[in-house]
């Protein structure tokens, strides 16, 4: 039976949590390996640029589960352990420092590594990026009150970064490329209120402005915009997206492109080998998608815990991501293009939700201070509800009554 | 200190947990709520029905968990986020059930 196969999981983050409990709760009594480079168990990422950037949260709360949960669920957990090569004929793995761990099913869950900025001299001081744990203690031990920070890049974690540094008291100037932020992903109403957020508080947002140049010796001293301005400050934090860490999977010969590419069941072009969260480039309904957020890493790791204990796989749900900048929560359901036309339902004070219909039925949603409408909205994406926007900009009618 | 848990499946558990730690953080180390947003008050998968008893006796439910909660199908008066609540010793004792995942 496969599900007395030993798994290996390579990385520890939210995917391979999400994996081991997963299998675990739909019956594999098998052996479960965890094998990942980094320290720490696996530890949640979002509030790196939240309030754990902000100090507000303690290191033990930033676990996803304490050491005594994977005790329980038998499973052995290897830290500080780089996989450095995938052997599919002895369907093993080999560690950095020469172990090998035989599999019967892999699963590679190693996520994705902050995108470097090739104009950074290498072994600048007082440059920083944000991924891991160590990245945010790092940056905030090198920040302090009036510290002036350029922020390359306003994607996400770009902006949070930039609400938490102001909130420590920096002076910060984010620098987009594109003629406005968050251009791939959020609704022009959404972007522009979020902007808003930041000016207000004193901080600088300039779109359109890349950088052309890094200025400093040993330290980084100033960016000069691709419009030639130069602008000094003390610390430059490298906010332009991650890479996914799909190298071991193409060594191996497996079919990589923007991340490890899968099948709906996340198995990658070997079957015995799956791949999940950050990295994984899931094939859905002949789109290629590649997502990054805490739910596809949840959804992708019971997808496969379900395909290795041979249950069926969990129905499909709509994706959705959070972010929190100040004191502004967005929170959004469902994927819409990049030109998407948007419906815009006005709220009070600093709501704002907007809504993308395809075939007169709402398809995504994001929510600006808006908790009440985005629950009613996941529900609407998930019911593929057809909806007329006349209703939905109606904000006398409530959403729920729709 | 101990909390008195029942399940989705209606099992009655005595939990030991810690002052200060959130409620989420004890089921979910049990897998007895999927905490999607890690404590966030992103995702309201931490939902717990508090006994009419300990209600009053837990710190008021801000703005932003009250909206959540109120469109939550399953919800009623004595919905909590369970991320939302930081155990202290005076909640020893205090007795939960965990609400269906919508
Ligand atoms: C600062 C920040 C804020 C975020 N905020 C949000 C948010 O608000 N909402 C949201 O939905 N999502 C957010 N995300 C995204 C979310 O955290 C990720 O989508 C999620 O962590 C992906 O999980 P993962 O397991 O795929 O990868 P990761 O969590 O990156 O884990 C991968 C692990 O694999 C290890 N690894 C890599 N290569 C190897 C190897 N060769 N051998 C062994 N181990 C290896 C890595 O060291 C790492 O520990 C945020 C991410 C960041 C960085
Ligand atoms: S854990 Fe997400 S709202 Fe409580």
């Amino acid at each position: 039976m496969s599900s007395a196969q030993p798994v290996v999981i390579i990385g520890g983050g939210q995917a391979a949590a999400q994996l081991v409990g997963s299998l675990r709760s739909q019956g594999y009594t098998g052996r479960i390996t965890l094998i990942c480079g980094e320290n720490t168990l696996p530890y949640h990422r979002p509030p790196l640029s939240k309030k754990y950037l902000l100090g507000q949260l303690p290191v033990e709360k930033l676990l996803i589960r304490k050491p005594e949960y994977y005790q329980r669920l038998d499973v052995r957990v290897m830290l500080g352990c780089p996989v450095s090569a995938i052997d599919r004929a002895a369907r093993s793995v080999a560690l950095d420092d020469g172990t090998q761990v035989d599999y019967g099913r892999l699963v590679i869950a190693t996520g994705g590594r902050a995108r470097g900025l090739s104009l950074v001299p290498e072994h600048m001081t007082g440059v920083h990026h944000l991924r891991s744990k160590a990245d945010a203690e790092a940056l905030r031990a090198d920040v302090f009150p009036g510290c002036r920070v350029v922020l390359v890049g306003g994607g996400y974690v770009g902006l949070e970064v930039a609400a938490s540094l102001r909130m420590l008291g920096c002076e910060v100037t984010v620098l987009e490329a594109q003629d406005r932020v968050l251009g791939r992903s959020a609704a022009p109403p959404i972007a522009e209120h979020l902007v808003a957020c930041h000016t207000r508080t004193g901080g600088r947002i300039h779109c359109g402005r890349g950088v052309r140049e890094i200025r400093g010796g040993a330290a980084f001293s100033a960016v000069v915009t691709s419009d030639g301005e130069e602008i000094a400050a003390d610390r430059l934090v490298v906010g332009i997206g991650m890479t996914p860490n799909s190298e071991l999977a193409e060594a191996a010969g497996l079919a990589c492109e923007n991340g490890i590419v899968v099948d709906e069941n996340c198995r990658t072009s070997d079957p015995d080998i799956h791949a999940i969260g950050d990295v994984a480039c899931r094939s859905i309904g002949g789109d290629c998608l590649r997502l990054e957020s805490v739910d596809n890493a949840i959804q992708t790791g019971n997808i496969v815990a379900a395909d290795i204990a041979g249950a069926d796989r969990p129905a499909a749900t709509a994706p959705w991501f959070w972010s929190d900048q100040y004191d502004t929560k967005l929170q959004m359901v469902g994927l819409a293009p990049a030109n998407a036309q948007w419906v815009v339902r006005p709220g009070d004070g600093d709501r704002l939700s907007c809504f993308y219909l395809r075939d007169g039925r709402v398809a995504a949603a994001q929510c600006l201070n808006a908790g009440g409408d985005f629950m009613v909205a996941k529900r609407l994406v998930a019911a593929g509800r057809s909806i007329c926007p006349e209703q939905l900009t109606d904000s006398a009618m409530a959403l729920r009554d729709l | 200190m101990k909390i008195n848990v029942t399940d989705r499946a209606g099992n009655a558990l005595v939990l030991d947990c810690e002052e200060g730690d959130r409620l989420m953080d004890v089921l979910a180390e049990l897998d007895l709520v999927e905490a999607t947003c890690g404590g966030e008050c992103s995702c309201a998968t931490c939902q717990v029905y508090v006994d009419p008893g300990w209600l009053a006796r837990l710190p008021a439910r801000e703005e932003l968990e009250v909206e959540l909660l109120d469109e939550l199908l399953n919800s009623n008066a004595q919905s909590r986020l369970a991320c939302q609540i930081n155990l202290e010793s005076e909640m020893d004792g205090l007795t939960v059930t965990i609400a269906s995942a919508e």
